[in-house]
Protein backbone atom coordinates (compact mmCIF):
# COMPACT_ATOMS: atom_id res chain seq x y z
CA UNK A 1 0.00 0.00 0.00
CA UNK A 2 3.23 1.96 0.24
CA UNK A 3 2.49 2.91 4.04
CA UNK A 4 5.34 2.10 5.99
CA UNK A 5 4.67 -0.90 8.47
CA UNK A 6 6.31 -3.43 10.91
CA UNK A 7 5.18 -6.57 12.69
CA UNK A 8 4.95 -5.40 17.01
CA UNK A 9 6.38 -8.75 18.52
CA UNK A 10 7.44 -7.20 21.69
CA UNK A 11 4.59 -5.37 23.84
CA UNK A 12 6.78 -2.65 24.59
CA UNK A 13 7.22 -1.67 21.25
CA UNK A 14 3.43 -0.19 20.91
CA UNK A 15 4.44 3.52 22.20
CA UNK A 16 6.45 3.62 19.30
CA UNK A 17 3.92 3.76 16.46
CA UNK A 18 0.93 6.11 16.24
CA UNK A 19 -1.34 3.36 14.32
CA UNK A 20 -1.65 0.11 15.23
CA UNK A 21 -3.28 -2.67 13.77
CA UNK A 22 -4.92 -5.48 15.51
CA UNK A 23 -6.10 -8.25 13.80
CA UNK A 24 -7.61 -11.48 14.30
CA UNK A 25 -9.35 -14.69 13.10
CA UNK A 26 -9.95 -16.62 16.25
CA UNK A 27 -12.40 -17.43 19.69
CA UNK A 28 -12.96 -14.42 21.96
CA UNK A 29 -11.71 -16.15 24.80
CA UNK A 30 -8.39 -17.84 22.99
CA UNK A 31 -7.28 -14.35 21.74
CA UNK A 32 -8.17 -12.89 25.33
CA UNK A 33 -5.72 -15.46 26.66
CA UNK A 34 -3.15 -15.32 23.97
CA UNK A 35 -3.21 -11.05 24.48
CA UNK A 36 -2.61 -11.40 28.30
CA UNK A 37 -0.04 -14.63 28.16
CA UNK A 38 1.80 -12.23 25.43
CA UNK A 39 1.48 -9.10 27.13
CA UNK A 40 -0.20 -6.87 25.44
CA UNK A 41 -3.50 -6.18 27.16
CA UNK A 42 -2.49 -3.33 29.03
CA UNK A 43 0.06 -1.67 26.29
CA UNK A 44 -2.93 -1.50 24.07
CA UNK A 45 -5.02 -0.25 26.76
CA UNK A 46 -2.29 2.22 27.93
CA UNK A 47 -2.31 3.21 24.26
CA UNK A 48 -5.93 4.27 24.09
CA UNK A 49 -6.35 6.05 27.37
CA UNK A 50 -2.99 8.23 27.01
CA UNK A 51 -3.66 9.28 23.51
CA UNK A 52 -0.88 8.08 21.93
CA UNK A 53 -2.38 7.27 18.63
CA UNK A 54 -5.08 5.61 16.49
CA UNK A 55 -6.07 1.88 17.05
CA UNK A 56 -7.75 -0.62 14.41
CA UNK A 57 -9.16 -3.59 15.40
CA UNK A 58 -10.40 -6.26 13.02
CA UNK A 59 -12.74 -9.06 13.48
CA UNK A 60 -11.99 -10.85 17.10
CA UNK A 61 -9.03 -7.89 17.16
CA UNK A 62 -12.36 -6.11 17.09
CA UNK A 63 -14.84 -7.70 19.37
CA UNK A 64 -11.71 -8.19 21.69
CA UNK A 65 -11.64 -4.05 22.40
CA UNK A 66 -15.69 -4.40 24.00
CA UNK A 67 -16.16 -5.93 27.23
CA UNK A 68 -17.39 -9.06 26.67
CA UNK A 69 -18.40 -12.11 24.35
CA UNK A 70 -21.07 -14.43 24.73
CA UNK A 71 -18.57 -16.44 22.34
CA UNK A 72 -16.58 -16.36 26.08
CA UNK A 73 -18.45 -15.45 28.92
CA UNK A 74 -15.65 -16.37 31.27
CA UNK A 75 -13.53 -14.04 29.80
CA UNK A 76 -12.85 -9.84 29.28
CA UNK A 77 -12.24 -7.93 26.50
CA UNK A 78 -9.91 -4.99 26.96
CA UNK A 79 -13.28 -3.13 27.79
CA UNK A 80 -11.91 -0.20 25.62
CA UNK A 81 -15.34 0.30 23.84
CA UNK A 82 -18.65 0.10 26.30
CA UNK A 83 -20.65 -2.73 25.14
CA UNK A 84 -20.90 -6.54 24.29
CA UNK A 85 -20.15 -8.75 21.39
CA UNK A 86 -23.25 -10.72 20.66
CA UNK A 87 -24.38 -13.91 19.32
CA UNK A 88 -25.40 -13.85 15.42
CA UNK A 89 -29.45 -14.49 15.29
CA UNK A 90 -29.48 -16.83 12.13
CA UNK A 91 -32.12 -18.65 10.28
CA UNK A 92 -32.30 -20.86 7.24
CA UNK A 93 -32.27 -18.00 5.11
CA UNK A 94 -29.41 -16.28 7.00
CA UNK A 95 -27.52 -18.97 8.14
CA UNK A 96 -24.87 -18.23 10.80
CA UNK A 97 -21.38 -17.72 10.60
CA UNK A 98 -21.66 -15.07 8.16
CA UNK A 99 -19.57 -15.79 5.36
CA UNK A 100 -18.72 -13.59 2.53
CA UNK A 101 -19.22 -10.30 0.98
CA UNK A 102 -21.70 -7.64 2.02
CA UNK A 103 -22.16 -3.98 1.44
CA UNK A 104 -21.83 -1.44 4.02
CA UNK A 105 -24.69 1.32 4.88
CA UNK A 106 -23.34 4.22 6.01
CA UNK A 107 -24.90 5.63 9.12
CA UNK A 108 -22.21 7.96 10.18
CA UNK A 109 -19.67 10.53 8.52
CA UNK A 110 -16.16 9.32 9.10
CA UNK A 111 -12.45 9.85 7.67
CA UNK A 112 -12.36 6.14 8.03
CA UNK A 113 -15.27 5.78 4.98
CA UNK A 114 -13.96 8.28 2.96
CA UNK A 115 -14.70 7.72 -0.73
CA UNK A 116 -16.25 4.28 0.27
CA UNK A 117 -19.37 4.04 -2.34
CA UNK A 118 -22.00 2.48 -0.51
CA UNK A 119 -23.86 0.62 -3.39
CA UNK A 120 -20.20 -0.57 -5.24
CA UNK A 121 -17.72 -1.09 -2.65
CA UNK A 122 -18.43 -4.61 -0.87
CA UNK A 123 -16.34 -6.34 2.11
CA UNK A 124 -15.19 -9.64 3.12
CA UNK A 125 -17.42 -11.40 6.69
CA UNK A 126 -16.67 -14.32 8.66
CA UNK A 127 -17.98 -14.48 11.86
CA UNK A 128 -20.81 -15.54 14.18
CA UNK A 129 -20.65 -12.82 16.39
CA UNK A 130 -21.32 -9.46 16.33
CA UNK A 131 -20.17 -5.98 18.15
CA UNK A 132 -22.90 -4.30 20.36
CA UNK A 133 -21.61 -0.70 21.77
CA UNK A 134 -23.68 0.43 24.43
CA UNK A 135 -23.91 4.14 22.75
CA UNK A 136 -25.04 3.39 18.93
CA UNK A 137 -23.54 6.93 18.06
CA UNK A 138 -20.69 5.11 17.78
CA UNK A 139 -21.46 2.87 15.13
CA UNK A 140 -20.37 4.52 11.65
CA UNK A 141 -21.92 1.62 8.96
CA UNK A 142 -23.76 -1.21 9.36
CA UNK A 143 -24.17 -4.55 7.23
CA UNK A 144 -26.23 -4.07 3.88
CA UNK A 145 -27.89 -7.93 4.58
CA UNK A 146 -30.02 -9.46 7.37
CA UNK A 147 -29.43 -9.59 10.10
CA UNK A 148 -28.05 -6.28 10.11
CA UNK A 149 -25.04 -5.76 12.24
CA UNK A 150 -22.61 -2.87 12.94
CA UNK A 151 -19.71 -3.40 10.93
CA UNK A 152 -17.92 -0.41 11.85
CA UNK A 153 -17.50 1.29 15.01
CA UNK A 154 -15.38 4.10 16.26
CA UNK A 155 -15.09 6.00 19.50
CA UNK A 156 -12.02 8.47 20.41
CA UNK A 157 -9.02 7.19 18.91
CA UNK A 158 -10.39 3.88 18.32
CA UNK A 159 -12.15 1.67 15.45
CA UNK A 160 -13.43 -1.64 15.01
CA UNK A 161 -13.95 -3.17 11.73
CA UNK A 162 -16.49 -6.28 12.07
CA UNK A 163 -14.85 -7.29 8.44
CA UNK A 164 -11.68 -8.23 7.14
CA UNK A 165 -10.71 -5.15 4.83
CA UNK A 166 -6.88 -7.23 4.28
CA UNK A 167 -9.37 -9.44 2.29
CA UNK A 168 -11.56 -6.92 1.00
CA UNK A 169 -9.67 -6.09 -1.96
CA UNK A 170 -9.27 -2.90 -3.73
CA UNK A 171 -12.59 -1.96 -1.37
CA UNK A 172 -10.75 -2.93 1.89
CA UNK A 173 -7.65 -1.44 1.12
CA UNK A 174 -9.48 2.02 0.77
CA UNK A 175 -10.43 1.49 4.38
CA UNK A 176 -7.00 0.99 5.48
CA UNK A 177 -5.28 3.84 3.69
CA UNK A 178 -7.84 5.92 5.31
CA UNK A 179 -6.72 4.77 8.58
CA UNK A 180 -3.28 5.07 7.71
CA UNK A 181 -3.61 8.82 6.47
CA UNK A 182 -5.50 10.48 8.14
CA UNK A 183 -4.59 12.81 11.34
CA UNK A 184 -4.26 11.45 14.67
CA UNK A 185 -6.45 13.51 16.20
CA UNK A 186 -9.02 13.29 12.94
CA UNK A 187 -10.88 10.13 14.52
CA UNK B 1 -24.84 -12.07 2.05
CA UNK B 2 -23.45 -11.75 -1.56
CA UNK B 3 -22.95 -14.72 -3.55
CA UNK B 4 -19.47 -15.93 -4.05
CA UNK B 5 -18.28 -17.64 -7.02
CA UNK B 6 -15.03 -19.47 -5.48
CA UNK B 7 -11.88 -20.15 -7.57
CA UNK B 8 -10.43 -23.46 -6.83
CA UNK B 9 -6.38 -23.80 -6.89
CA UNK B 10 -5.52 -27.72 -6.80
CA UNK B 11 -1.84 -28.54 -6.29
CA UNK B 12 -0.03 -31.85 -6.69
CA UNK B 13 3.63 -31.74 -5.50
CA UNK B 14 3.71 -27.75 -5.66
CA UNK B 15 2.36 -27.44 -9.19
CA UNK B 16 -1.32 -26.27 -10.00
CA UNK B 17 -3.57 -29.05 -11.62
CA UNK B 18 -6.22 -29.11 -13.13
CA UNK B 19 -7.88 -32.19 -12.00
CA UNK B 20 -10.33 -34.43 -13.63
CA UNK B 21 -12.76 -36.40 -11.29
CA UNK B 22 -10.17 -36.24 -8.92
CA UNK B 23 -6.80 -36.90 -11.00
CA UNK B 24 -4.47 -34.55 -12.30
CA UNK B 25 -4.67 -33.79 -15.59
CA UNK B 26 -3.18 -30.81 -16.48
CA UNK B 27 -0.53 -29.10 -15.25
CA UNK B 28 -1.67 -25.27 -15.22
CA UNK B 29 1.38 -23.02 -14.14
CA UNK B 30 3.07 -21.80 -10.45
CA UNK B 31 0.25 -21.67 -7.81
CA UNK B 32 1.23 -18.28 -6.36
CA UNK B 33 1.23 -16.33 -9.69
CA UNK B 34 -2.57 -18.52 -10.61
CA UNK B 35 -3.61 -17.15 -6.95
CA UNK B 36 -1.73 -13.53 -7.51
CA UNK B 37 -4.18 -13.03 -10.79
CA UNK B 38 -7.11 -14.44 -9.33
CA UNK B 39 -6.94 -12.05 -6.72
CA UNK B 40 -6.10 -8.81 -9.10
CA UNK B 41 -9.05 -10.32 -11.12
CA UNK B 42 -11.52 -9.78 -7.96
CA UNK B 43 -11.98 -13.60 -6.59
CA UNK B 44 -14.39 -13.83 -3.84
CA UNK B 45 -12.36 -16.48 -2.73
CA UNK B 46 -9.04 -18.77 -3.40
CA UNK B 47 -9.40 -21.70 -2.32
CA UNK B 48 -6.63 -23.95 -2.26
CA UNK B 49 -6.35 -27.75 -2.54
CA UNK B 50 -3.34 -29.42 -1.10
CA UNK B 51 -2.80 -32.78 -3.14
CA UNK B 52 0.67 -33.20 -2.72
CA UNK B 53 1.66 -36.39 -1.69
CA UNK B 54 1.54 -36.88 2.06
CA UNK B 55 5.42 -36.97 2.51
CA UNK B 56 5.78 -34.09 0.64
CA UNK B 57 3.43 -32.08 2.68
CA UNK B 58 5.24 -33.43 6.01
CA UNK B 59 8.18 -33.18 5.07
CA UNK B 60 7.95 -29.61 3.36
CA UNK B 61 5.52 -27.92 4.98
CA UNK B 62 4.94 -25.90 1.56
CA UNK B 63 6.48 -22.40 1.91
CA UNK B 64 4.17 -21.52 -1.24
CA UNK B 65 1.50 -21.11 0.95
CA UNK B 66 2.62 -17.89 2.95
CA UNK B 67 3.31 -16.58 -0.74
CA UNK B 68 0.15 -17.48 -2.11
CA UNK B 69 -1.69 -15.26 1.46
CA UNK B 70 0.70 -12.39 0.80
CA UNK B 71 -0.18 -12.17 -2.75
CA UNK B 72 -3.83 -12.27 -2.41
CA UNK B 73 -6.06 -9.58 -1.28
CA UNK B 74 -9.18 -11.95 -0.86
CA UNK B 75 -9.97 -14.78 1.52
CA UNK B 76 -7.95 -17.47 1.02
CA UNK B 77 -8.84 -21.06 2.20
CA UNK B 78 -6.61 -24.05 2.80
CA UNK B 79 -7.30 -27.93 2.79
CA UNK B 80 -4.53 -30.59 2.56
CA UNK B 81 -2.69 -33.04 5.05
CA UNK B 82 -4.26 -31.29 7.90
CA UNK B 83 -3.64 -34.57 10.23
CA UNK B 84 -2.72 -32.44 13.56
CA UNK B 85 -3.42 -29.30 15.21
CA UNK B 86 0.41 -28.06 14.72
CA UNK B 87 -0.77 -28.30 10.95
CA UNK B 88 -3.72 -25.92 11.70
CA UNK B 89 -1.94 -23.53 13.57
CA UNK B 90 0.96 -23.94 10.86
CA UNK B 91 -1.66 -23.17 8.01
CA UNK B 92 -3.40 -19.87 10.43
CA UNK B 93 0.53 -18.28 10.74
CA UNK B 94 1.00 -18.62 7.29
CA UNK B 95 -1.71 -16.19 6.68
CA UNK B 96 -5.00 -18.28 5.55
CA UNK B 97 -8.41 -17.35 6.55
CA UNK B 98 -10.10 -20.34 7.34
CA UNK B 99 -8.92 -24.15 7.02
CA UNK B 100 -10.68 -26.79 4.79
CA UNK B 101 -11.00 -30.56 6.33
CA UNK B 102 -12.03 -32.80 4.06
CA UNK B 103 -14.09 -36.13 5.17
CA UNK B 104 -12.02 -38.50 4.03
CA UNK B 105 -9.93 -37.78 6.58
CA UNK B 106 -10.63 -39.73 9.77
CA UNK B 107 -9.03 -37.51 12.50
CA UNK B 108 -11.29 -34.81 10.98
CA UNK B 109 -14.46 -34.64 13.34
CA UNK B 110 -11.49 -34.38 17.12
CA UNK B 111 -9.15 -31.99 14.86
CA UNK B 112 -12.14 -29.78 13.41
CA UNK B 113 -13.78 -29.84 16.92
CA UNK B 114 -10.01 -28.67 18.33
CA UNK B 115 -9.35 -26.21 15.78
CA UNK B 116 -13.20 -24.38 16.03
CA UNK B 117 -12.69 -23.91 19.57
CA UNK B 118 -9.31 -22.27 19.29
CA UNK B 119 -10.13 -20.39 15.89
CA UNK B 120 -14.19 -20.34 15.83
CA UNK B 121 -16.16 -21.88 13.58
CA UNK B 122 -16.25 -19.22 11.13
CA UNK B 123 -12.55 -20.46 9.90
CA UNK B 124 -13.52 -24.24 9.79
CA UNK B 125 -14.54 -25.62 6.67
CA UNK B 126 -15.68 -29.27 5.76
CA UNK B 127 -15.63 -30.66 2.21
CA UNK B 128 -18.33 -33.40 1.64
CA UNK B 129 -17.40 -35.61 -1.30
CA UNK B 130 -20.46 -37.34 -2.74
CA UNK B 131 -21.44 -39.65 -6.15
CA UNK B 132 -24.06 -41.75 -6.89
CA UNK B 133 -22.69 -44.80 -4.88
CA UNK B 134 -25.00 -45.09 -1.40
CA UNK B 135 -23.73 -43.79 1.85
CA UNK B 136 -21.21 -44.09 3.85
CA UNK B 137 -18.50 -44.03 1.07
CA UNK B 138 -15.75 -43.74 3.98
CA UNK B 139 -17.05 -46.19 6.64
CA UNK B 140 -13.92 -45.71 8.72
CA UNK B 141 -15.17 -42.50 9.21
CA UNK B 142 -15.44 -41.20 13.10
CA UNK B 143 -19.46 -39.61 13.96
CA UNK B 144 -22.57 -41.85 13.42
CA UNK B 145 -23.86 -41.04 10.02
CA UNK B 146 -25.58 -42.82 7.79
CA UNK B 147 -25.77 -40.22 5.44
CA UNK B 148 -25.30 -37.05 3.59
CA UNK B 149 -27.37 -35.19 5.70
CA UNK B 150 -25.73 -37.19 8.68
CA UNK B 151 -22.34 -36.46 7.94
CA UNK B 152 -22.85 -33.07 7.17
CA UNK B 153 -24.58 -32.77 11.03
CA UNK B 154 -22.07 -34.46 12.57
CA UNK B 155 -19.50 -31.90 10.65
CA UNK B 156 -21.20 -29.16 11.81
CA UNK B 157 -22.04 -30.64 15.61
CA UNK B 158 -18.07 -30.82 15.63
CA UNK B 159 -17.20 -26.92 15.07
CA UNK B 160 -17.56 -26.64 10.87
CA UNK B 161 -18.60 -23.07 9.97
CA UNK B 162 -19.52 -23.95 6.37
CA UNK B 163 -20.11 -27.13 4.51
CA UNK B 164 -18.33 -27.61 0.79
CA UNK B 165 -20.16 -29.84 -1.08
CA UNK B 166 -18.14 -31.34 -4.21
CA UNK B 167 -19.55 -34.18 -6.88
CA UNK B 168 -16.99 -36.43 -7.10
CA UNK B 169 -18.44 -37.47 -10.62
CA UNK B 170 -18.65 -33.98 -12.14
CA UNK B 171 -15.43 -32.49 -11.09
CA UNK B 172 -13.55 -30.87 -13.85
CA UNK B 173 -16.08 -31.69 -16.11
CA UNK B 174 -17.85 -28.50 -17.23
CA UNK B 175 -21.12 -31.12 -17.22
CA UNK B 176 -23.61 -28.58 -14.84
CA UNK B 177 -23.25 -28.96 -11.23
CA UNK B 178 -25.39 -31.89 -9.71
CA UNK B 179 -27.54 -30.80 -7.34
CA UNK B 180 -29.88 -33.39 -7.64
CA UNK B 181 -28.85 -35.41 -4.58
CA UNK B 182 -28.29 -32.28 -2.21
CA UNK B 183 -30.63 -28.88 -3.48
CA UNK B 184 -32.63 -29.22 -0.28
CA UNK B 185 -29.52 -29.30 2.06
CA UNK B 186 -29.33 -25.30 2.32
CA UNK B 187 -33.08 -25.01 3.92
CA UNK B 188 -32.36 -27.23 6.55
CA UNK B 189 -28.82 -26.41 6.84
CA UNK B 190 -28.14 -24.17 9.96
CA UNK B 191 -24.30 -23.04 8.61
CA UNK B 192 -24.00 -22.10 5.13
CA UNK B 193 -23.82 -24.96 2.27
CA UNK B 194 -21.61 -24.11 -0.82
CA UNK B 195 -21.08 -26.82 -3.72
CA UNK B 196 -18.66 -27.27 -6.35
CA UNK B 197 -18.40 -30.42 -9.09
CA UNK B 198 -18.77 -29.45 -12.84
CA UNK B 199 -20.13 -25.74 -12.81
CA UNK B 200 -20.28 -25.10 -16.51
CA UNK B 201 -21.30 -21.26 -16.44
CA UNK B 202 -22.79 -18.62 -15.14
CA UNK B 203 -26.61 -19.48 -15.16
CA UNK B 204 -25.59 -23.02 -13.48
CA UNK B 205 -24.04 -20.83 -10.43
CA UNK B 206 -26.76 -18.30 -10.65
CA UNK B 207 -29.76 -21.60 -9.99
CA UNK B 208 -27.11 -22.74 -7.41
CA UNK B 209 -27.07 -19.76 -5.41
CA UNK B 210 -31.61 -19.62 -5.78
CA UNK B 211 -31.99 -22.70 -4.09
CA UNK B 212 -29.81 -21.33 -1.37
CA UNK B 213 -26.03 -22.03 -1.63
CA UNK B 214 -24.03 -19.73 -0.19
CA UNK B 215 -21.04 -20.00 -3.06
CA UNK B 216 -19.89 -22.18 -5.55
CA UNK B 217 -16.61 -23.07 -6.46
CA UNK B 218 -15.05 -23.96 -9.64
CA UNK B 219 -11.54 -24.59 -11.42
CA UNK B 220 -12.39 -25.72 -14.82
CA UNK B 221 -14.35 -22.63 -16.06
CA UNK B 222 -11.57 -20.30 -14.30
CA UNK B 223 -8.54 -21.59 -15.47
CA UNK B 224 -9.05 -23.24 -18.70
CA UNK B 225 -10.22 -22.03 -22.39
CA UNK B 226 -13.45 -22.61 -23.60
CA UNK B 227 -12.23 -25.77 -25.16
CA UNK B 228 -11.49 -26.85 -21.75
CA UNK B 229 -7.54 -28.01 -23.29
CA UNK B 230 -6.12 -25.11 -22.47
CA UNK B 231 -4.58 -22.88 -19.19
CA UNK B 232 -6.65 -19.81 -19.62
CA UNK B 233 -6.68 -17.45 -16.17
CA UNK B 234 -10.15 -15.64 -16.26
CA UNK B 235 -12.96 -14.69 -13.70
CA UNK B 236 -16.19 -12.82 -13.84
CA UNK B 237 -16.16 -9.32 -14.80
CA UNK B 238 -18.06 -6.66 -12.53
CA UNK B 239 -20.47 -6.56 -15.74
CA UNK B 240 -21.20 -10.31 -15.51
CA UNK B 241 -22.21 -9.61 -11.60
CA UNK B 242 -24.61 -6.67 -12.42
CA UNK B 243 -25.85 -9.15 -15.24
CA UNK B 244 -26.41 -11.70 -13.33
CA UNK B 245 -27.96 -9.72 -10.18
CA UNK B 246 -25.46 -10.74 -8.03
CA UNK B 247 -24.60 -7.64 -7.01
Amino acid sequence: MGVPSRRIVNPLDIDRFDRIILPGVGNFGEFSRQLRFLGFQEPLTSFVRNQRGNLLGICVGAQILFEASEESPSEEGLGIISGKVLKVPGDQTAPVPRIGWDRLALVAPSPLTAEVAENLNRYFFAHSYFMNPTDSASVIAVSASNPLVPAIVSVAGVTALQFHPERSSNYGKQILLNFAKRAPDAT
Amino acid sequence: MLPRAITTITIDAGRAMFNYRFRPKLYLGDPINIARLYSRMGSDEVLVLDRSPKLFLEDFRPAYLGSVCRQVSTPVSYGGGLKAFDDVVWAFRAGVDRVVFSDSSKYALELIEQASQVYGRQAIVGVVNYDDRPWPRHPRLGGTSESLAGRIRDLTDAGVGEIFLQSVNRSGTRRGLDTSRVKSFPAFSKIPISISGGAKDLTDFDAAFKVGFSGVAASSIFALDSSGKTPLIGYLTEDDRRRMGWL
